[in-house]
C-alpha cells in the first residue's frame, strides 16, 4: 500500500512538470497571439489534469488554486472574454504560482507561498473590464482609455464610461470598407461635378465630407498604445537575465504613444531581437560590471515618442557597446569587406549587413539564426528606418523609425506625363525650379549644379517614359535616402497630399519601384515611389557621372 | 474476471483508478491516453466496461463516447471527470455513459459501478 502511494506521488511529481512545462509552452504562444484556440485549449486542459491529479495524491492546495483558476477560463471562454497581454501575464504569474504549491507539497511543508492569497483572490475576482484610470490591459484599442474616452458619449457628468470590446478582425473589415468607401465617395463626387448640378453637387460634397470624417476615426481605431508591446518585454529580460547569469533592470517609457495594430504586431520579433541582442551582447556580468566602476545592475531602456510623421522607438543598453575594431575585422574575416576598404566604411554599419552574424558564433540566448539584416529588412518593409549608436564602454542605442500608420502615408505629389506619382514626405527635403537648360544637362551628366552643390539627379522621365514630351520649365524634388541628397527631376510638382495606401493590383507587380497605389478624387490612380528601391535600381545612373 | 479499459490522459488518474479496482479478480486492464486510442482500443480489446475521462487532448471522453457507443450500442462506459457540471452530465447520459463517477475517485463508488456495468453486461 505505501509503496503504491510513493510511485503514485513519483508519477504525479513528473506529470505535474510535464503539464506545467505545457502550460507554460501554451502561455507563450499565446503571449503572442492571444486568442481563444488552440493554444488556450491546451493550457486549459493542462491546468485541468493537473488539477485532477492534484485531487488525487491529496495535494489540496494545488487542487484548490487550479480549481479557481479553471472557473476562470471557463468564464472567460463561456462569456467570449477577450484574452489580453495582461490576462495573459497574470497565467504565466499563476503557472508559477501552481510550480512553487506543487514544490511545497512535494517537501511536505503546511506553509504557503507569500502571494498565495493574493494571487487567489485576484483569479476568484477577476473583471473583465478594468477601471478607467486603471493601466490597460487593451490588446484591443477599444479598451483603452484614451481611445474609448473619445468614443465615450459624454452629456452626463460623472456618467460610467462605456467600453465596447470588439473583435480585432471585424474592425479590420469594417476599416477596410470604409478606405473602399472614401475611394467610391471621391468617385461619385468627381461625376457629379460633371452633371453641374448644384443641388447634387452640394449633398456629395457634404457626404464626401462625412465619409472622410469616419475614416479618420476608424484609422484610431487601428492605434494601440505601445505599452501593450512593451509589457511583454519584462518576462523575457526577467526569464533572460535569470538564464545569463546577468542582472538586468528593463525600463519603459512613453507607453501611452500610440501605433499603428499591425505595426505592434510585426515590431515584436525585432524587438525580441535587439533585446536578447542586448541581454546577450551588451550587458556585462555583474562581477565585470563592478569591476569597471558600474552598477551590477544593468540597465535596458525601451523608450517611444512620436516625431513629426513618425513614431521612433529606442531600444537603448548601458552594457559594453560595440567594438568597432572587432566589428571591422569579424566584416573582413566573413568576406563583406577587403582589408583595404576598412577605412571607408561605418563600422556600426556594417553589423546590419546579411551575413554578419552566423549561427556558429550565435549563443543560446540571441542564436536563433536570425541576424541584424532580418531586423533591418523587416524594419524597412514596414516603411521604417534603423539606426544604431554606440559608446564602446557605455553602451548601445537602436533607433527605430516608422510612419504613424500602415494604411495612410503621408506624401508629396509629382506629376510625369500624365500620371501621378506621390513620394514619402519624411524623405522629401526640397523643390526646385529647372531651367529649361538644366534639363539638357541632367540627361546627358546625370547631375545638377544647386547653388554650387553638385548634386546627383535622377530624371523620373527616363524612368517611367511617358508619351508626352516635357514642358519646358520642370522640377526637381530634393530627396534624402540614407543620409545622401539625389535630385529627382519631374514635370509637375502638386503638392502635399494625405493618401491612402491600397494595395497594388496584378498590373504592378513587377514594378518594385512602386510600394503601392491610392486613388485620387478624381478618380486618378497616383502610385507611391519606393525611394530606397529606385535608388538601388537606377541609382548608378546618376552617382558614377561627374 | 472481466476485461477493462481505462482512458485517461493522466498517469496519475489512471494510477489511482487501478489501485481502486479489486486485484483478487485478476481483471485484465488496458490503458489508452485520449480518446482516439480509447475509441481504437475499444474495438481492438474489446472490453466489458470502459472508463473514461472527459478533458484529453486530440478527441476528447465525449466524443470518444459518442464514437464507441456508435459502433457498440450496448458499450458500457463509465465517465470519470472533475468536472461536475449539470449540463456535462446530461449530456454524457443522453449519449449513453453507463455512470459517471466524480474524480478523484473514491474505491467503493468505482467498485460498485463496476459490479453494477458487469450484471448489466452478463445480464444482456
Amino acid at each position: 500500500m505505501h509503496d503504491e502511494l510513493a510511485e503514485l506521488r513519483e508519477a504525479y511529481a513528473l506529470e505535474s512538470a510535464e503539464m506545467l512545462a505545457e502550460v507554460e509552452s501554451a502561455l507563450l504562444t499565446l503571449e503572442s497571439a492571444p486568442a481563444i484556440g488552440d493554444d488556450f485549449n491546451r493550457f486549459f486542459r493542462a491546468i485541468h489534469t493537473i488539477k485532477g491529479s492534484s485531487g488525487i495524491v491529496g495535494a489540496d492546495q494545488v487542487e484548490s488554486f487550479c480549481h479557481a483558476l479553471e472557473h476562470l477560463l471557463v468564464r472567460i471562454r463561456e462569456d467570449g472574454i477577450p484574452l489580453s497581454s495582461d490576462l495573459v501575464s497574470l497565467f504565466l504569474q499563476c503557472h508559477d504560482h501552481i510550480k512553487t504549491l506543487v514544490v511545497f507539497f512535494e517537501k511536505g511543508s503546511t506553509e504557503l507561498p507569500s502571494r498565495h492569497s493574493q494571487l487567489t483572490a485576484l483569479i476568484a475576482n477577476w473583471q473583465p473590464l478594468p477601471p478607467p484610470d486603471a493601466s490597460s490591459d487593451a490588446e484591443l484599442p477599444e479598451s483603452d482609455p484614451s481611445v474609448t474616452a473619445e468614443e465615450t458619449v459624454s452629456g452626463q457628468s460623472g456618467a460610467a464610461q462605456k467600453v465596447v470590446r470588439i473583435d480585432a478582425q471585424k474592425l479590420d473589415q469594417l476599416i477596410n470598407l470604409v478606405v473602399e468607401l472614401v475611394t467610391a465617395t471621391s468617385e461619385l463626387e468627381s461625376h457629379i461635378k460633371r452633371l453641374s448640378d448644384s443641388a447634387s453637387l452640394e449633398s456629395a460634397s457634404s457626404v464626401s465630407l462625412l465619409v472622410k470624417k469616419i475614416q479618420e476615426r476608424a484609422m484610431v481605431f487601428r492605434m494601440v498604445p505601445v505599452g501593450d508591446l512593451f509589457r511583454r518585454f519584462q518576462r523575457l529580460v526577467h526569464d533572460l537575465s535569470a538564464a545569463s547569469g546577468k542582472k538586468i533592470q528593463l525600463a519603459t517609457a512613453g507607453l501611452e504613444t500610440e501605433l499603428d495594430k499591425v505595426l505592434a504586431e510585426r515590431l515584436r520579433e525585432p524587438l525580441v531581437h535587439l533585446i536578447r541582442n542586448a541581454i546577450d551582447h551588451g550587458i556585462e556580468l555583474p562581477s565585470e560590471r563592478q569591476a569597471l566602476g558600474k552598477p551590477s545592475t544593468g540597465l535596458i531602456s525601451m523608450n517611444a515618442f512620436q516625431e513629426t510623421g513618425c513614431i521612433v522607438i529606442e531600444v537603448q543598453d548601458d552594457g559594453r557597446g560595440i567594438s568597432r575594431e572587432r566589428v571591422l575585422r569579424r566584416a573582413v574575416e566573413r568576406g563583406l569587406i577587403r582589408p583595404f576598404e576598412t577605412a571607408d566604411r561605418d563600422p556600426l554599419a556594417l553589423i546590419f549587413e546579411p551575413g554578419f552574424s552566423t549561427m556558429e558564433e550565435a549563443t543560446m540566448l540571441s542564436g536563433r539564426g536570425v541576424g541584424m539584416d532580418v531586423v533591418k529588412r523587416t524594419i524597412e518593409e514596414l516603411r521604417g528606418k534603423i539606426e544604431v549608436r554606440s559608446t564602446e564602454g557605455q553602451g548601445t542605442t537602436f533607433q527605430l523609425r516608422l510612419p504613424l500608420s500602415l494604411a495612410l502615408i503621408d506624401g508629396f505629389m509629382v506629376a510625369v506625363g500624365s500620371e501621378y506619382y506621390i513620394l514619402p514626405m519624411e524623405q522629401v527635403d526640397e523643390t526646385i525650379d529647372l531651367p529649361p537648360e538644366s534639363s539638357e544637362e541632367l540627361l546627358q551628366r546625370g547631375y545638377l549644379n544647386i547653388r554650387g552643390e553638385a548634386l546627383p539627379c535622377l530624371d523620373l522621365r527616363s524612368i517611367t517614359t511617358p508619351d508626352t514630351i516635357p514642358p519646358l520649365s520642370r522640377f526637381a524634388v530634393v530627396i534624402r535616402q540614407e543620409g545622401r541628397r539625389v535630385g529627382l527631376a519631374v514635370d509637375q510638382l502638386v503638392g502635399e497630399v494625405k493618401a491612402v495606401i491600397k494595395p497594388l493590383g496584378r498590373l504592378y507587380r513587377d514594378a518594385r519601384i512602386i510600394s503601392g497605389a491610392t486613388i485620387l478624387g478624381d478618380g486618378a490612380i497616383a502610385l507611391i515611389l519606393d525611394l530606397p528601391e529606385l535608388l538601388r535600381l537606377y541609382g548608378e545612373n546618376c552617382i558614377a557621372s561627374p | 474476471m472481466a476485461k477493462i479499459l481505462i482512458v485517461d490522459d493522466s498517469v496519475v488518474a489512471r494510477m489511482s483508478l487501478k489501485s481502486c479496482l479489486p486485484k483478487e479478480a485478476g481483471h485484465e486492464i488496458t490503458e489508452g491516453k485520449d480518446g482516439a486510442e480509447g475509441v481504437a482500443l475499444y474495438q481492438s480489446f474489446s472490453p466489458d466496461v470502459t472508463f473514461m475521462d472527459l478533458t484529453m487532448p486530440g478527441m476528447d471522453g465525449i466524443t470518444a463516447l459518442a464514437e464507441i457507443r456508435t459502433i457498440d450500442p450496448t458499450a458500457r462506459v463509465i465517465i470519470l471527470t472533475a468536472d461536475i457540471q449539470r449540463r456535462t452530465i446530461e449530456r454524457v447520459t443522453e449519449l449513453g455513459a453507463f455512470a459517471v463517477v466524480k474524480k478523484p475517485p473514491v474505491k467503493e463508488v468505482v467498485q460498485a459501478e463496476l459490479d453494477r456495468a458487469l450484471a448489466a453486461g452478463a445480464a444482456s
